[in-house]
């Protein structure tokens, strides 16, 4: 066939090296998906080698405890085995995190798509993004060192470790992350339907309030959810910023106060690590029990994500 | 098509005085005079980039979110100066309605499309009567009655654009500028809104813009030619060339470049 078209052709001034291209185009298939596969299976085997742990975790520790302790002491004697205790301080540090996040993410973003001049515009973004950068140690260093003593200032009761903290910090940390995907989400409305907007008469608030954000919704949750996911596994500022103590669940709420020592799932597996608990021990299983359960929640949030991302996406065309 | 009536004696709705833009430091558009009659079609004619959308935009201060843009001269609406300080865009807008060249309807329900101009402009009567009275206007009514609650980018692209009519006729426009409003459709959605066009004329004032020459001589009783010069920098300006009645503009140009233009020898 190929031959034919070649001979129908009676000037040969058109030579293309598909030989050639034909070959290297058959090994940057296989490489790519050799490296594809190569990250497929990296993930692969970090579940399956936590769950393996988590299973020898379980045969000595019954779920019923794990679920249902009121205490999370492992390391001690006597110990007990409730992870809400962990999941609790991990929830609270996150929401806090979160409520900084979120509305002034939302914000910038909609500031910077909408409000900054192009010029302005230019600079902001890629700085947002240099910021989304700073290594997490620094902002945990951050919270010790410079909010906690604020806090402790303006709050009574404030302790040097505590959730508040660690909790505003990691909101600042996680900020860029928001603000960045919700600004991408706005951007990409299509600027046919602000003209659309305008020309009917509404104000830049209407068309931003009811055509833009509404079009961007899908984009904006994601990237919310997505900040959900990296407040529930930020590790070094609430190790260095919110101590390591964890509360027990009384009924008086005491293990919500945000301004006491808290000890989420992350700093608890650092602690843990840092130690030199035997492997084996029950107390490093215990690290793969709870690196379990955090795995769990953060796909939970990123399904979450997908599935909002995917069910509520207006399409423009 | 003949004029119905002289000229002289309809009112100006808008009247453009020296008009000039600038794209940054762009030259788009120099020196444009031109009114334009209550009630009548006016269609805007010339080859690309002579600068029809960019004076469509400026009748109602839409050029003004493109960033760089500027407008220098007078555009008087009804006795105002359209761009004092003390007028504000939002109310321009919504007294000069705009259609573009894509269908741009909100990704949003049927119903909604129409009714949300109708709400946020404060609308005190029967929205619902509103909405169904402006899908009629523009002919679609009895396509879309049926299914009003679904998303408005299921329809075809000449409903969009109907659509999209019926959404700037919503509120009452005083003025309603289409930017080539058929481009993106086939003979049979461009030949029923260009008849839409003409039952609207008897309400409305409009200015169009198109290149196809049979429209504009169909649907308009007043054309304005655009044409661009051509420097040695080879960077040219839009200008306005020529502006009459259509009869006298399609059968007896006064220039030839609008003779070549609108007989289809562009050279
Ligand atoms: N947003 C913009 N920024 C910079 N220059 C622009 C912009 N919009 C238009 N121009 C320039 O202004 C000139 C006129 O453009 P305009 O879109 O008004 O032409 P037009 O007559 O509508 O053309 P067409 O028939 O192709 O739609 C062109 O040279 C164009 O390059
Ligand atoms: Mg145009």
């Amino acid at each position: 066939m190929s031959e034919n078209l070649a001979v129908s052709r009676p000037v040969s001034r058109w030579k293309p090296q598909r030989k050639l291209s034909q070959w290297s185009e058959r090994i940057v298939y296989c490489l790519f998906g050799a490296f594809a596969l190569l990250s497929i299976a990296t993930t692969a085997g970090i579940i399956a080698s936590l769950i393996v742990e988590a299973i020898e975790f379980f045969k000595v520790v019954p779920f019923t405890q794990f679920l249902f302790d009121r205490e999370w002491t492992p390391l001690f004697a006597n110990p007990q085995y409730g992870v809400f205790v962990l999941i609790f301080a991990t929830l609270m540090t996150a929401t806090i995190a979160l409520s900084v996040a979120i509305p002034l993410g939302i914000l910038s973003a909609i500031y910077l798509s909408e409000y900054a001049p192009p010029r302005l515009r230019r600079w902001l973004k890629p700085a947002l993004e240099i910021l989304a950068g700073i290594p997490s140690v620094v902002h945990g260093y951050f919270a010790l060192i410079f909010v906690t003593p604020i806090l402790q200032a303006l709050i009574p009761g404030v302790e040097v470790f505590n959730a508040l903290s660690a909790g505003l910090v990691m909101g600042i940390a996680i900020l860029p992350l928001v603000a960045s995907l919700s600004e991408d989400a706005i951007f990409a409305v299509p600027q046919s339907l602000r003209q659309g907007a305008y020309a009917l008469g509404t104000t830049r608030r209407e068309a931003i309030q009811n055509v833009v954000l509404p079009g961007a919704l899908s984009g904006i949750v994601g990237a919310c959810i997505l900040g959900m996911a990296r407040a529930v596994g930020e590790t070094m500022i609430v190790t260095i910023a919110a101590g390591q103590n964890p509360r027990p669940i009384n009924p008086d709420l005491s293990f919500l106060d945000p301004r006491i020592s808290v000890q989420t799932m992350t700093s608890f597996i650092v602690q843990v690590s840092q130690g030199d608990a035997p492997v084996n021990s029950i107390e490093y299983k215990t690290i793969f029990a709870v690196g379990m359960t955090l795995f769990t929640l953060t796909l939970l949030l990123n399904i979450c994500s997908f599935w909002f991302v995917n069910r509520f996406r207006e399409k423009y065309e | 098509m003949s004029l119905t009536a002289p000229i002289v004696d309809t009112e100006t709705v808008l009247s453009v005085e020296n008009l000039s833009v600038y794209y940054g430091n762009f030259l788009a558009l120099k020196d444009v005079n031109l009114s334009i009659p209550q009630h009548y079609v006016t269609a805007f004619i010339g080859s690309s980039g002579c600068g029809k959308s960019t004076l469509l935009r400026c009748l109602n201060r839409m050029n003004e979110l493109i960033f760089g843009s500027r407008v220098l001269g007078k555009i008087n609406y009804r006795g105002t100066d359209l761009y004092a300080p003390t007028v504000d865009p939002v109310d321009v807008r919504r007294q000069i309605g705009m259609v573009f060249q894509k269908p741009n309807p909100f990704p949003k329900s049927i119903y909604e499309n129409i009714a949300y101009p109708i709400r946020i402009n404060g609308y005190q009567g029967d929205v619902e009567e509103l909405v169904e009275q402006s899908l009629r206007d523009a002919a679609l009514w009895d396509e879309v009655k049926d299914k009003l609650k679904q998303n408005a980018l299921s329809l075809s692209g000449g409903q969009q654009q109907r659509l999209c009519i019926a959404r700037a006729l919503a509120i009452e426009p005083d003025l309603l500028l289409m930017d080539e409003p058929c481009s993106a459709l086939d003979p049979i959605s461009t030949a029923r809104i260009e008849e839409l066009i003409q039952q609207l004329s008897q309400q409305y004032t409009i200015v169009i813009v198109t290149h196809n020459m049979q429209q504009a001589s169909r649907v308009s009783q007043m054309t304005a030619f655009f044409n661009t010069t051509s420097d040695e920098a080879g960077s040219g300006h839009g200008y306005l060339a020529e502006y009459g009645s259509t009869e006298q503009i399609f059968s007896d140009p006064a220039q030839d470049v609008t003779r070549d233009y609108v007989s289809g020898r562009v050279g």
